[in-house]
């Protein structure tokens, strides 16, 4: 781990954030790093993405981008400082048109983003709430990239999806990590996560039961039984 | 026949100003979700400002219109801020803010200004004659204030930017808000312009109704069924609704007597609900 | 409630009234106590004083109304106060004066009642809605109280009750007048209407058409309003498509004004307006009022078409206090009071049974000292006191300056200057049922002047 990481969060807790308590958690994300967090359902992984995006206000600890505090900044200065969260279930703006959806955001940078999406590309004049689940993610995704974020937060891409889009999505996150992109992911898919990850952290109960790079992870017997199914 | 085609145009003008008075509302209900109670006492308040500034600063018309939006502007902003902000999501308390606040400023008007009616000349005939036909001055001013106001934001809630991003916080306050965009400045901004132009159809209604503190009662009423009618928030169903039921209020008058009229309208309304409860041109959250 | 004030519809009264009936039941059982401690003279006195109460809205649009009558009677209350008070039984009474708030309904009427009655008050004047007094006339009696107020058609004012005092005209005493005044110097001769939808603006209605079709003109697009209504413009294209040549408002206050204001707008530009109820200066004090009312032949009783220092100095004060204009409504409470509270000197009693067979002889007696110059008041058996009081028709001059002249000027002809305002006392509608068919109603001008006739009425001419 270099001494500057993108994202740190410190001793970071939450007890009444509207989601599962979040005990004392610490971790960080390097520049051009893919990292998992993985845990069961009510783990608080969704909670520590709304923590970090300003969706909820943490009790205790600090949140630093790049070494600026961004703790308890309400969510669209978080945004703009360059933290991007692409929420769970993929909301988009049904009534807009997908070009209208991509606009919100844009920074200028639709030029360079949208080709990652090839999908979304060849949709740009329908309604986004004719879009697939697929889709919607995409579009999710893309509207976080156009918020020129220095870190993504990726919330549960793959929920709801049939397993040959969740195959798509992974790939799709795994080209913007190879364009440079920043990428915090939460995932129940524990396998796909570990094996598109280049770290991970296990979260259970509220608090980090272990972290380490996704080799060390796949090979705890502990996350093998639980996660792995192995 | 001549009469009916006079009564038509009678309603379609009285629709204009129905729609007038109900732009304000539909924008904060549409976008806000917001069931602003105290609508019809800002509504009137922008009036006093207008006859104020045209009284005592020898404001000319149209002057006097840009400062009844103006003050009115600010002033929904600070209502919002200290008042709806804090209760948003506690319909009850929404509610009941918005009806004592009506109370306070209506007993205030009245207090401070007196229960008289008040009146803003306009100068020029109080009528034309198209045809054989008669248009009152007043309302005429009132339609296509009214219509430009439902284009200009019409416009502008579906074709700029602006409104692009007035939409999404209408759809999903917290979503947009993770794409940057401040759903609270939004907010106060709708809200803001909600009020200005309840002010600026205040002003333009004076010629027609005159101006009293008791005002804000029909504009509330009516505006609440123009909204409901119009399907919640939708611009383009506001100014349809208030032609219907402007059309509707207006032969119920001509072909019926004043104690059964009012019901017309009202059972336009009922039936509408009934038939289509999102109202005519009501789909889930859509604006415009 | 009162002739020169908004009143509510036929249905405000119907809805009003069956909230009415429960609070009635409640009250037999309430009143009736209150009614039988209530002979007993000292209970008349409250700690020393009498009161004379006020039940009018306190809040709401018809502030405007309620504003001017308020003061009216207090300022009549220090006026008597000041000159020593009340003379009964060889003592002196200052006057009190209780307000209650009628909340223009039936509800709030009753209650500031109950409360009035219960602290012994036996007086109250006031009540601008037509549900108010309607409710509380079921229980004045019982509760010995005198009900101090307007008409508002016989339907309503022509019910037994033994402790009324109405202190205006009744409708059917002007409305031929104001159709002789069309026809003859107006020269209309179709006349479009529009009536506050209730018996008070029926009566107006009918007793103009009796005559003015007598004459022979004709009665077009009779129309009705009720005073939640905004819009007039389908009433007033009707009245443009049957060419009518004079338009009748019958109807006061802010929807009158608004009829005004959009029959000019909508077409009606060019004739003659004449109107009915409540028409002060507040009505076209604006600019934009004032072409459109200027003109409107009104009736009025004397204080408002003439001008002396009395007025200027009340004037000066209701201004400093309301910031409002000498209106009908002033004089309503202002002369009714004193009348009332000199009546109990002359009846030597406090007891309003007693006071109300003592308003005839003070108000023959002490006209000259009142601002409406009453000719007397006509006793009926059962259906309380009607004041006699002669009215002029005028023109609202909307260029008068309100703080130190009339806004209405008397029109010319004698015949419409002084004009008896009240109906003769052998008029068969003082005693009969007001449901009943077999009276004459409306009589017309001719019928009417028989019957004063008959009744060898003297009318004492009154100049200005």
């Amino acid at each position: 781990m270099s001494d500057h990481p993108i994202l740190r969060i410190e001793h970071v807790s939450s007890r009444f954030a509207g989601g599962s308590k979040l005990a004392d958690i610490s971790l960080s994300v390097q520049r051009g790093e893919l990292v998992s967090i993985l845990g069961a359902n009510g783990a608080g992984k969704s909670t520590l993405l709304g923590v970090i995006a300003g969706l909820y206000r943490p009790s205790s600890g600090r949140i630093l981008l790049e070494d600026r505090d961004i703790t308890g900044l309400p969510a669209h200065q978080v945004v703009r400082a360059g933290v991007a969260l692409a929420p769970q279930n993929h909301p988009v703006f049904e009534n807009m048109s997908v070009t209208d959806n991509l606009a919100l955001s844009d920074g200028g940078r639709e030029e360079q983003i949208l080709p990652l999406f090839p999908n979304l590309a060849a949709k740009r004049q329908q309604r986004a709430g004719r879009l697939s689940g697929g889709e919607r993610q995409m579009l999710s995704m893309a509207q976080a990239m156009l918020t020129t974020p220095k870190i993504c937060l990726f919330d549960e891409p793959s929920s709801g999806l049939a397993p040959k889009i969740v195959h798509e999505v992974f790939q799709t996150i795994r080209t913007l990590v190879d364009h440079g992109t920043t990428v915090l992911m939460v995932e129940q898919n524990a396998r796909a996560a570990l094996e598109l990850a280049d770290r991970a952290y296990v979260l259970e109960q509220g608090r980090i039961v272990l972290s380490g790079s996704s080799r060390e992870i796949s090979a705890n017997d502990h996350v093998r039984r639980a996660y792995l199914g192995l | 026949m001549h009469l009916f085609v006079q009564q038509v145009i009678n309603g379609v003008l009285l629709g204009g100003m129905f729609a007038l008075m109900s732009i304000g509302l539909s924008l904060v209900f549409g976008i806000m979700k917001t069931a602003n109670f105290a609508y019809g006492a800002l509504y009137m308040l922008g009036g006093y400002v207008a006859y104020w500034s045209s009284v005592l600063l020898h404001a000319p018309y149209p002057v006097a219109v840009l400062a009844a939006f103006v003050v009115m502007f600010g002033a929904g902003i600070l209502i919002e801020v200290a008042g709806f902000e804090p209760l948003r999501g506690n319909e009850d308390a929404t509610l009941i803010f918005g009806l004592g606040l009506a109370l306070v400023l209506r007993g205030g008007a009245i207090l401070a200004w007196g229960s008289q009616s008040r009146f803003i000349a306009t100068g020029g005939p109080g009528s034309v004659e198209i045809g054989s036909f008669i248009f009152p001055t007043a309302r005429l001013w009132a339609g296509i204030a009214s219509f430009a106001i439902v284009g200009a934001i019409y416009v502008l809630v579906s074709r700029t930017r602006w409104g692009r991003v007035m939409r999404a916080v209408a759809d999903n306050a917290r979503r947009a808000s993770l794409l940057g965009i401040n759903a609270r400045v939004v907010y106060w901004l709708v809200f803001g312009l909600g009020t200005g132009l309840s002010a600026v159809a205040c002003v333009f209604l004076i010629p027609v109704f005159s101006l009293s503190p008791t005002v804000d009662e029909s504009a509330l009423y009516i505006g609440f069924a123009v909204v409901i009618l119009g399907g919640l928030g939708n611009i383009v169903g506001c100014a349809v609704a208030g032609m219907i039921l402007g059309i509707v209020t207006t032969l119920a008058y001509g072909y019926t007597v004043s104690t059964i009229a009012p019901v017309f309208p009202l059972l336009v309304l009922v039936l509408t609900l009934v038939f289509r409860p999102q109202g005519l041109f009501g789909t889930r959250g859509r604006l415009a | 409630m009162s002739i020169l004030f908004r009143e509510a519809t036929r249905r405000d009264v119907f809805r009003g009234s069956a909230k009415t009936a429960g609070a009635l039941l409640l009250s037999t059982a309430l009143g009736g106590r209150v009614a039988h401690a209530a002979v007993n003279t000292e209970k008349f006195l409250q700690n020393g004083k009498i009161a004379f109460g006020t039940i009018l809205p306190l809040s709401g649009g018809f502030t405007v109304v309620s504003q001017p009558w308020i003061h009216a009677i207090q300022y009549a209350i220090e006026e008597i106060n000041a000159v020593g008070g009340v003379k009964v039984g060889g003592q002196s009474y200052q006057v009190v004066n209780p307000i209650g708030d009628e909340m223009y309904s039936a509800a709030g009427g009753l209650a500031a009642f109950k409360k009035m009655a219960a602290d012994n008050v036996h007086y109250t004047g006031g009540y601008v809605s037509v549900e108010a007094p309607a409710a509380v006339q079921g229980i004045n009696v019982r509760n010995n109280a005198m009900l101090i107020e307007g008409i508002t058609g016989k339907d309503l004012c022509l019910t037994n009750n033994t402790l009324r005092f109405y202190e205006y005209a009744l409708a059917q005493a002007t409305g031929p007048y104001m159709a002789h005044y069309a026809f003859h110097v107006l020269k209309a001769r179709r006349v479009g209407s529009i009536e506050l939808a209730n018996t008070w603006g029926n009566d107006f209605y009918m007793s103009f058409r009796r005559t003015f079709e007598q004459l022979g003109g004709k009665m077009l697009e009779r129309s009705f309003l009720e005073p939640s209504q905004t819009d007039y413009s389908a009433e007033i294209s009707k009245m443009v498509n049957a060419k009518v040549d004079l338009f009748y408002i019958i109807m006061g206050d802010g929807p009158g004004s608004a009829v005004a204001l959009q029959a000019r707008n909508g077409g009606l530009s060019g004739i003659p307006l004449m109107a009915q109820g409540a028409w002060g200066p507040e009505m076209f004090q604006e600019a934009g009022g004032a072409p459109s009312i200027d003109g409107t032949v009104y009736p009025g009783a004397r204080p408002y078409v003439t001008w002396d220092e009395a007025h200027t100095k009340l004037a000066a004060r209701l201004h400093k206090d309301t910031n409002l204009w000498l209106n009908n409504w002033f004089w309503h409470g202002y002369d009714s009071t004193k009348i009332v509270l000199w009546a109990m000197e002359k009846a030597n009693s406090p007891d309003p049974r007693e006071v109300i067979r003592a308003i005839p002889a003070v108000a023959t007696e002490r006209a000259n000292e009142l601002m409406i110059r009453p000719q007397g008041a006509v006793t009926t058996k059962d259906k309380g006191v009607f004041l006699k009081i002669p009215m002029w028709l005028g023109r609202f001059n909307a260029k008068a300056d309100f703080m130190k002249e009339t806004a209405l000027v008397p029109v010319e002809g004698e015949m419409y200057r002084g004009l008896p305002g009240w109906m003769p006392e052998n008029w068969e509608g003082y005693t009969a049922n007001p449901h009943s068919s077999k009276v004459n109603w409306y009589p017309t001008l001719d019928e009417l002047l028989a019957m004063r006739k008959a009744a060898g009425e003297k009318i004492v001419s009154v100049s200005l």
